[in-house]
């Protein structure tokens, strides 16, 4: 049984990669104690570290997942009985060891530092010939390798066979099939890294020292290679999944697919996520359970003469049908304590009490890390980040998102963009600082660029969607349609015209269309909870700051000197109330955190704002960059001189949106 | 931080402008403003910046690639769906893009098999289904095989 130690994930920025390699680190252990995982994108490289390391790693049905290198140590049992430590890499997938992108820099580098190493080259069995052509390329670098043919049932259910023996006599080395998914052929496996070799194979000097002409003598290599290892026997009927494969990208059915598909997303993240769940959690949970508790733990923990208000919370559990109509289910109602209170009459507190009452009020007041971090973090974003990411793992792996890509592609086309793009952009929704470093898979920097830019202004990440569902849920749908239209007006414009200022060309779209397949659910199920883990790491400790900042700022009596300051802007250009300025200065630190801020003023018993008021906050702080996180990750990708372009760009334009959509609502008397 | 790219006009080779290196002995040292393509040598000099991004964005795109001829050509732009036929050569400029083609197994020789044409084109090399832009598509040029 392979024990799993530590796992250390390296990521892939070009200034990091010099830095980190080469690896194994101190002491250079035994070379030969490194396997470095190796092959095409897409092909299982991740699932088979996990088989191997029983460490996961993401994994999904689209090219170029991964896109840092990890690395964990895992023992096998040796022939001698005693067990052999040993280090296994996970590398990001390559078509092709010309360094052209920067995976292919990455995994070469990779090989060339670690001479020593054992290479395992994973293969679709399926696509043996693109797994050969890369086999050839590596056996130039002299590793000990192991070929792995994984997907073998895949290859079955096409007809096809491959000689495993004949292919191994030809390369000179070991050839192991697996199937990962099912963790079948871990064992062979690991018995075969052992009886490692260089590739034997006779590779004739290529005439030129382009890549495409090398590339073309060894795929004529490779060809007569299949042809003595490869059948295929032809008459294969369509299965339901290859049907729905091309359905998928037809230029009406799939257009079909594609509406459906956004409608359940819609409903699921938008209506059941957004609406049901978050009322469960935030109302059912958190304002009637856990808030009150924690406000009488700290009050019998942190005693100063003071009563708590008792207010009734209603909560409904209801089933949603559309936006305005649901199926209630049921009622509950409680009277409990909430966090404002009065002190007692007359009371006069010393400086022992103070104390006592400001640590309570960091706690548990109306700015308190419970009451409005927390409960914010737990109770508005987890519910709708799960449902997001969960139907996006599914989405993910069954293959649907590449030809999302060849649906998109045309309209990406006018923002310089290409379909590949739709990956980032669909993860955005869930996370704009994910989809950030996602927008890795991109070829040019002008792509990546526009891409950043574009989901830093007018893609809401989940939790800031969640919440401007809430307020759209005040205002008619026709607001709601017109909110959506702006967005995807300003991406359309934004993009192109950053497209055309922007240096370079977009990448051609040549894009890998993997075969659909049904999700696995535990696979699903793991990828949710290593992004959720991911994101909440990313979230608490920004709104438990975002939340001290503005428990100081009140304790201070700053925050009406602030409003005084933001007046001109706040109330002259966008016609809100001056109380509104602190709702924009914590959108600097998070944009859906400001937006919670907007809401409070936009609903209940006294809603501070007009309808025509919430339209323009809810415009305004769309386009608000996401949040610091996502400014540094921008930095990270392209630069601190970037995202400070970028963020002088958002905030203008942001309120220079807000101011404009508020003089013509008045010029044309709409609302 | 963000990494300066240069590609190589002779070869097409992309690297780093630190990657550069000069030619030994070169009495300049950083006042040349050549930089050799680590490839091919070839030294070039960094083309100059083509004008603000305000002039970029006023400016009309203009193509420096004369498009193929149309007439009598089959490409996988003007097959069929559902045809097959054998790539004959890759055309258009771009080394890189040829080469990109060529690791999906898509090199003169190889047969392939176009899926459908709208929205994208979408072609199948034996259990390789890949999606392609119209001008991508444009520039595979092929020969119906022998019936």
């Amino acid at each position: 049984m392979p024990e799993p130690a530590a796992v250390e994930s390296v990521p892939l920025g070009s200034a990091e990669t010099a830095k980190v390699l080469p690896f194994p680190g101190p002491g250079a252990r035994a070379a030969a104690a490194t396997v470095l995982l190796v092959g095409n994108p897409n092909v299982g490289k991740s699932l088979l570290f996990k088989n191997l390391t029983h460490r996961y790693v993401n994994v999904s049905n689209f090219p170029g997942t991964t896109v840092e290198i990890t690395k964990a140590r895992a023992t096998f049992p040796s022939s001698g009985g005693s067990n052999r430590e040993i280090e296994v890499v996970d590398s990001p997938g390559v078509n092709d060891l010309s360094p052209r992108s920067d995976d292919a820099r990455v995994t070469l580098k990779l090989l060339e530092q670690n001479p020593g190493a054992t290479v395992v080259q994973v293969a679709d069995a399926k696509n043996l010939r693109r797994a050969l052509l890369l086999t050839l390329q590596i056996a130039e670098l002299g590793h000990p390798m192991v070929l792995v043919l994984n997907m073998l049932d895949e290859l079955a259910t096409r007809g096809g066979r491959i000689d495993r023996e004949k292919l191994s006599k030809i390369l000179g080395v070991p050839v192991v099939g697996t199937i990962a998914l099912k963790n079948h052929g871990t064992a062979a496996l690991i018995e075969a890294v052992k009886e490692a070799r260089p590739v034997s194979l006779f590779i004739p000097e290529a005439a030129s020292e382009e890549a495409y002409e090398i590339n073309r003598g060894l795929l004529t290599r490779v060809n007569e290679i299949l042809a003595e290892t490869y059948t295929l026997d032809q008459p294969r009927h369509a299965s339901l999944s290859v049907r729905l494969g091309f359905w998928a990208m037809h230029p009406l059915k799939g257009l079909a697919f594609l509406v459906t598909i956004l409608a359940i997303v819609f409903w699921f993240v938008g209506l059941l996520g957004a609406g049901t769940l978050v009322n469960l959690m935030e109302t059912g949970l958190f304002k009637q359970r856990i808030t009150p508790l924690a406000i009488r733990a700290t009050d019998a923990l942190l005693p100063f003469p003071h009563t708590h208000e008792k207010k009734p919370i209603a909560f409904t559990f209801s089933v949603p049908l559309t936006p305005v109509n649901n199926i209630p289910l049921g009622t509950m109602e409680r009277t409990v304590i909430v966090p404002t209170y009065a002190l007692a009459p007359g009371a006069h507190l010393g400086p022992g009490a103070q104390i006592l009452r400001f640590i309570h009020d960091f706690l548990v007041g109306q700015y308190g890390v419970v009451s409005m971090a927390l409960s914010y973090a737990f109770a508005i974003v987890l519910p709708i980040v799960t449902a997001f990411f969960l139907l996006f793992s599914l989405l993910e792996d069954s293959g649907y998102l590449p030809r999302m890509a060849i649906m998109v592609n045309r309209l990406f086309r006018l923002m310089g963009l290409n379909g590949k793009a739709v990956l980032p952009m669909i993860l955005g929704l869930g996370c704009d600082t994910m989809a950030t470093m996602t927008t890795r898979i991109l070829e040019t920097k002008k792509e990546r660029v526009v891409t950043t830019m574009l989901l830093a202004l007018a893609v809401p990440c989940s939790a800031q969607l969640g919440v401007l569902l809430a307020m759209m849920a005040s205002l008619s749908p026709v607001a709601a349609f017109a909110w959506m239209g702006m967005m995807i007006g300003i991406v359309l414009l934004v993009g192109s015209l950053t497209a055309r200022a922007f240096p370079g060309e977009a990448g051609d779209f040549i894009l890998e269309i993997p075969p659909m397949r049904r999700p696995q659910f535990s696979n699903i199920w793991r990828k949710t909870l290593g992004r959720l883990d991911w994101y909440l790491r990313e979230v608490i400790p920004l709104f438990v700051v975002g939340t001290a900042a503005l428990f100081l700022l009140d304790k201070i009596r700053a925050l009406p000197a602030i409003a005084r300051a933001g007046e001109p802007l706040v109330t002259g250009w966008l016609g809100l109330p001056k109380e509104m300025s602190s709702a924009f200065l914590i959108g600097f630190l998070r944009r859906d955190f400001g937006a919670v801020y907007i809401l409070d003023a936009a609903t209940g018993p006294h809603p501070l704002l007009s309808h025509l008021q919430i339209f323009v906050a809810m415009v305004t702080i769309t386009l608000f960059m996401p949040c610091i996180a996502n400014f540094l990750m921008i930095g990270k990708e392209h630069g601190m001189k970037t995202a400070w372009a970028m963020a002088a760009f958002i905030f203008p334009f942001a309120f220079f949106v807000g101011g404009l959509v508020h003089h013509i609502s008045l010029w044309l008397s709409i609302f | 931080m963000a990494e300066h790219f240069l590609t190589c006009p002779l070869c097409g080779f992309e690297f780093r402008k630190s990657d550069s290196l000069c030619h030994h002995g070169c009495p300049l040292g950083a006042l040349c403003n050549l930089n050799r393509c680590p490839a091919c040598e070839y030294e070039f000099p960094e083309g100059p910046r083509k004008g603000s991004w305000l002039r970029r964005l006023l400016q009309r795109k203009e193509s420096t690639v004369p498009p193929l001829p149309d007439e009598g050509l089959l490409t996988v732009k003007t097959l069929a769906a559902g045809e097959r036929a054998e790539v004959l050569c890759l055309a258009g400029d771009s080394p890189s893009r040829r080469n990109h083609l060529a690791v999906f197994g898509l090199v003169p020789g190889s047969e392939l098999r176009l899926l459908q044409r709208h929205p994208s084109f979408v072609v199948e090399i034996g259990e390789t289904v890949l999606a392609l832009d119209a001008d991508v598509a444009g520039d595979i040029v092929l020969k119906r095989p022998a019936a």
